[in-house]
């Protein structure tokens, strides 16, 4: 790579271009700063040092004469200067507060855009994407990405402030100023080198620290409570933690080993150097060949130099922050979606008219050894409901994701009134699909929005949501919460309120019966009454017509009581379907559906014969 | 005082993390402080010598400036790298020392009352103040120590400068105020912040980007936490200008004091009543003074927020002690003889009036398995947390073979119970230590593993499983099998039958996502395993929807509104005609043939 591309790829450059393209004006701003920082310091010390080389003409002549004058405006200049250098505080706060606001904005955005790019999902479970997730957002380390633009700015500011410093010493003797800051230099690159080694060791790390940190999370957390308390797991979660934790800092620690070691040796560079600049001020002043002012000036501007190549705690952050920029980039870039195949447009609105076949889908897991589906070919009927029944792990809920186009299949296609799914616009297909996942989505927000999914604030339909509430058996419990439908359905938030897990499955089943008035073809209920009561699921069962009337539907439940009313019910074992039939033609067949139905039957059929 | 105590639980926790390093660290802090505090007496020296001509003054002060800077630089840069080891080490240990506490706490309620559960979080989520605040603290030592050298050598220029490091208090002040505007700020931002914090979590998620998917709303979503992101930030910078108006102001304050005093000293040196040596030492000194105020007042910042974790973290050690205090007046049988009796249980959830359970008297026979049922809310959740010691009654007692579960020691009442929950765990842990973990001192043992695995119906997952029981499990790590619900729920059982001979099983709702008729052949299982173990006379307490699982009970309870409203055994409840037998029925129309 040539130096200027090394450069444009450089962290640095990226953060400063960053808020260079979202707000020029904070960048203007900040640059000013650091020249401040960089000027005003060594002008006090300037200031100051003239103010002094004047005292001894003042001494002879008294204060009222022209050296008085000449001491009395110095001290005026150089109590200014000061003033303002006492600024820089309350300046650089805002100005932080202000850019890492801004940058912190800009990357959780960027960082959202990115993994939502691709329509699917499989990037969300790739743990190398997720370990990327997290270091882009700092989880990895005590700081704050965000923070990296104006610490960066800060720091610069300190190297000028040093730089200049060296060039006043240099107006001394040339050979001097340059002697310090390329002392300082040498001093600070093994050093600068090696906090980027003991950071890149953590960052290697990623993985076992995490594993770390998992423990200590389900020892921390509630999910994780009851069992930690019935097994007595406590001890043995911490014991995990701080094992692997410890385990995944030693090679960071043995970096900081050999940093102290260089640091120790870095005393013999810098004190030849500030040695040699003392005894060369020393002798000058000795001798009388430079004047009070300058030699004041001098000399308070040696520690001043520090600021070229001292390793200060900032750098340690700094760097830190610095080591996620590119976790950012190569989010963006590897999750950016590959461009629409050709004939991707069809109109999705409407479909499916006739069908929705999958034809020899296969599916494996990325990692995976083995096929969840293998070959499996169905037919669901447009207008009709299918339901499937299967042992667990059978890949049901896989197969629902391929449906939706959350996941393509590995082998094999799924048609839509005979055309191949990839050819509609993926994300119309998807929004066709009105699902009830398994593990659906609790949104903390109000109950209108639960349903809506009104996120940009669109107005709903109240009568439309009043209507796919009854008939999820949801009104009641809107009806019942403290504001209606404006309830924030979380206990965390002000006025907020928690429901349990059968009250969620209705609101989750609204919002896709929601999403079905407003025109979505498809209806996917993932065991939508695993956890509703013997009365909700009963009820349930006798709304079960009226909410699948005319779509399109898929059912997947354990509950007879649901798939014996679907159309057809698909039995689907070892990534097939074995079986195909309405409940009726099933038992007459008397295969695997007829054998676990009737299992279930003769537990209940002597009772409700009497 | 608290407040010395308190800073000395953080001194002291910073000395058993890492002793060796604190002290290097305190070292290393002095030194540096004291180096870089007294340097300026070298320009004195320097200045006069010079000035006067006395050679010997000169190499006097050369030889301090190259020395003592040296020394600060260096030390100074070995305290940095110090402090970073020192800032890991004791970020593992109080990670380690809370999770602790709150893991090995008994009961529930810090998870469950509001009030605690704050106090919780924002303990957790500010421990790395603690792990930095003996960072904080030894600048503020080295403050202390600055601060000291200047004020000597001031007075030694003339006494009345010596005061100048006091005018830091106009600064310092003047940031408390802005810190409180920040905290203002900060708190009136949390809510936004979370609901920020959870947006991205959801959009950032796979099993909730799959929804946002098919409503198609990522967009919306993105759009709404860019619009609240943007709200906290404008509130955030405005936050940021009032506080630093403050400051600012304190500053110039500071400047005009400064200069006062600079004025001073010039002209005491222009009437010769001082020299320019002492001059250049003192304006060096009192800009140091300077640096001094600045470094303290954020580190004073910083170090209140540690304080306040501190404290938190003492609360919380007084919390989790008081809370184990258990009286252990009695021992836990060592098989059960009569059984586990209820009488008059009622609870109530703290700070919370209305009763969950009302007293609630029942025998719950040695041997036996009883079974649970009643609507969502009828209280059967509580009372399976109630028999595993999670909560205490708030009426009545529960009493094992007669002895009150009270008086025993949750640890060993909890080491002789087993339990399955419906939101049962999906650890991310080899397959052997997702199992094995049910029973601690066997969690190792292959073969222990793999009969509870059999038992639960899952030997043939470990078949399936790549790496046998070595295999890791879950997405969330490179390499881990995903298990499909119901393999995770086989698990979960497993793990609920490591434990041999238990006192006590629960199993709560656990098979929800498993088909009826292996939930049926499990739960055979579960009674028969129980039967067998009849020599420790365990009792099984199912909690389960479904009628043709809970019919073959020994003993069912019918829960409403935290009431018992019927006891007995399928039959005679069906007889009855009551609410179990309408419940019944209603399901089993699911099964009617035709």
């Amino acid at each position: 790579m040539r130096p200027l591309e090394a450069l444009r790829a450089s962290p640095r450059h990226r953060v400063l271009k960053t808020l260079a393209a979202d707000s020029p004006g904070l960048l203007a701003g900040a640059l000013v700063f650091m020249i401040a920082e960089g000027l005003v310091p060594n002008l006090v010390l300037i200031a100051m040092g003239r103010t002094v080389g004047a005292i001894p003409g003042v001494v002879r002549s008294g204060l009222g004469s022209h050296d008085g004058h000449v001491l009395l405006t110095r001290l005026v200049v150089a109590g200014v200067l000061y003033a303002l250098s006492l600024l820089r505080g309350p300046a650089e706060d805002v100005l932080t507060a202000m850019v890492r606001a801004k940058m912190s904005a800009v990357q959780q955005r960027r960082l959202i855009e990115a993994v939502s790019a691709p329509a699917g999902i499989a990037h969300l479970e790739d743990p190398a994407v997720l370990d990327r997730l997290a270091s882009a957002q700092g989880e990895l380390s005590a700081y704050e990405p965000a923070g990296a633009a104006m610490t960066l700015i800060g720091q610069l500011g300190d190297r000028l402030s040093g730089a200049l410093a060296c060039l006043v010493l240099a107006g001394f003797r040339w050979w001097l100023g340059l002697g310090l800051f390329v002392m300082w230099l040498l001093v600070r690159r093994p050093l600068r080198a090696l906090v980027r080694a003991r950071i890149a060791t953590f960052r290697k790390a990623t993985e076992p620290l995490r594993r770390s940190w998992y423990y200590l999370h389900l020892a921390f957390g509630t999910t994780a409570a009851k069992e930690v308390r019935v097994f007595g797991l406590g001890r043995w979660l911490v014991a995990g933690y701080g094992d692997r934790n410890t385990e995944a800092m030693r090679p960071a620690e043995k970096e900081i080993r050999r940093l102290n070691r260089w640091i120790a040796l870095s005393t013999v560079a810098v004190l030849a150097g500030y040695g040699t600049a003392a005894v060369t001020l020393g002798t000058a002043a000795y001798r009388h060949a430079i004047p009070l002012g300058t030699l004041v000036t001098m000399l308070t501007m040696l520690p001043s130099t520090l600021q070229v190549g001292g390793l200060t705690a900032a750098d340690i952050a700094l760097e830190t922050m610095l080591s996620s920029v590119p976790d950012l980039d190569s989010l963006t870039a590897d999750l950016r979606p590959p461009p629409l195949p050709a004939g991707g447009g069809r109109p999705v609105a409407g479909t499916p008219r006739r069908e929705i076949r999958f034809e020899g889908v296969s599916f494996r897991y990325p990692g995976a050894d083995h096929d969840v589906l293998g070959g499996l070919d169905l037919v669901l009927e447009a207008g009709r409901s299918t339901a499937i029944v299967g042992v667990n792990g059978a890949g049901k809920s896989t197969l629902i994701t391929l449906l939706a186009g959350l996941r393509t299949p590995t082998e094999g296609r799924v048609l839509v009134d005979g055309v191949p799914l990839e050819e509609f616009p993926v994300r119309d297909w998807q929004r066709n699909v009105a699902a009830v996942f398994q593990d659906f989505t609790r949104l903390p927000l109000t109950a209108r929005e639960n349903v809506t999914m009104g996120l940009d604030g669109e107005s709903a339909d109240t009568e439309v949501l009043e209507a796919v509430a009854r008939r999820a058996g949801a009104a009641g419990l809107v009806a019942d919460l403290p504001d209606g439908w404006d309830t924030v359905l979380s206990a965390q938030y002000d006025g907020g309120r928690d429901l349990s897990g059968g009250q969620w499955q209705r609101i989750a089943l609204a919002r896709a019966l929601y999403a079905v008035e407003r025109g979505a073809g498809v209806l996917v209920l993932d065991e939508p009454t695993a956890q509703l009561d013997v009365r909700a699921e009963a009820r349930f069962y006798d709304r079960f017509l009226t909410i699948t009337e005319g779509v399109t539907s898929l059912i997947i439940s354990h509950r007879f009581s649901t798939v014996r009313k679907a159309d057809r019910i698909a039995v689907l074992d070892g990534g097939r379907i074995t079986e195909l039939g309405s409940h009726d033609e099933l038992l007459r067949a008397g295969g695997a559906y007829a054998e676990m139905f009737t299992v279930q039957a003769a537990r209940f059929a002597q009772e409700a014969r009497r | 005082m608290s407040g010395i105590r308190t800073i000395a639980i953080l001194i002291g926790t910073a000395w058993r993390a890492a002793p060796a390093t604190l002290v290097w660290a305190v070292v290393a802090a002095t030194v540096s402080a004291v180096a870089s505090a007294t340097f300026p007496v070298g320009f004195h020296s320097m200045v006069d010598g010079a000035l006067d001509h006395r050679s010997g003054e000169v190499v006097v002060g050369v030889v301090v400036v190259a020395l003592l800077f040296s020394v600060a630089t260096t030390v100074g840069t070995l305290s940095v790298t110090g402090n970073w080891t020192l800032t890991d080490r004791l970020n593992r240990f109080v990670s380690e020392r809370i999770a602790l506490l709150v893991s090995t706490a008994p009961r529930l309620e810090h998870f469950e009352r509001q009030d605690l559960l704050s106090e919780i979080d924002q303990l957790r989520g500010d421990r790395r103040t603690l792990a930095a605040a003996p960072r904080q603290l030894l600048r503020a030592w080295q403050v202390v120590i600055r601060s000291g050298a200047i004020m000597v050598l001031l007075a030694t220029v003339y006494p009345p400068v010596m005061l100048m490091p006091l005018f830091g208090l106009i600064p310092a002040l003047a940031d408390r105020r802005a810190a409180r505007v920040q905290a203002r700020t900060s708190d009136d931002l949390a809510p936004v912040q979370r609901l920020i914090g959870d947006l991205f979590t959801l959009a950032t998620t796979a099993g909730t980007a799959k929804e946002l998917r098919t409503y198609g709303v990522t967009g919306a979503l993105a759009a709404r936490h860019a619009a609240l992101t943007e709200d906290a930030r404008r509130r955030d910078v405005r936050g940021a200008i009032r506080s630093a108006a403050w400051e600012a102001l304190g500053w110039t304050g500071y400047a005009v004091a400064f200069v006062a005093a600079i004025i001073v000293l010039v002209l005491r040196a222009a009437h010769g009543h001082t020299s320019p040596g002492q001059v250049v030492m003192a304006i060096s000194l009192m800009r140091r003074a300077q640096s001094q105020v600045a470094g303290a007042s954020d580190t004073a910042g910083s170090l209140a927020t540690a304080l306040r974790t501190a404290r938190r973290l003492r609360w919380l050690e007084g919390y989790v002690a008081e809370e184990t205090r258990a009286p252990a007046t009695a021992r836990v049988p060592d098989r059960l003889r009569a059984g586990i009796r209820l009488e008059g249980v009622g609870f109530h959830y703290p700070e919370k009036t209305d009763d969950v359970l009302h007293d609630l008297t029942v025998d719950l026979p040695a041997g036996a398995t009883i079974a649970v049922v009643g609507e969502n809310g009828a209280g059967k959740t509580t009372l399976a947390k109630l028999l595993t010691g999670m909560y205490r009654p708030t009426a009545g007692r529960i009493l094992i073979d007669g002895i009150d579960l009270a008086a025993l020691s949750p640890d060993e009442w909890r080491a002789r119970t087993t339990a399955v929950f419906q939101d049962f765990l999906r650890p991310s842990l080899v397959a052997r230590e997702a199992v094995g973990i049910g029973d601690l001192p066997r969690a190792d043992d292959e073969e222990a593993v793999r009969t509870a695995l059999t038992a639960a119906g899952g030997d043939g997952l470990a078949a399936r499983l790549p790496e046998g029981l070595a295999t890791p499990l879950g997405r969330w790590f490179t390499g881990g099998e995903q298990l499909s619900g119901g393999q995770w729920q086989r698990i979960a059982l497993a793990r609920g039958l490591m434990r041999s001979e238990p006192l006590l099983t629960v199993l709560d709702e656990p098979t929800a996502s498993l088909d009826p008729a292996a939930e049926a052949e499990l739960f055979g299982r579960f009674a028969e395993l129980s039967r067998s173990g009849r020599r420790a006379g365990g009792v099984t307490l199912l909690v389960s929807h479904r009628f043709s699982t809970v019919r073959t009970a020994d003993l069912i309870i019918v829960l409403d509104g935290g009431r018992i409203t019927e006891v007995g055994d399928h039959e005679t409840l069906l007889a009855q005609g009551g609410g179990y037998a309408q419940l019944f029925t209603l399901q089993a129309r699911a099964y009617e043939t035709g």
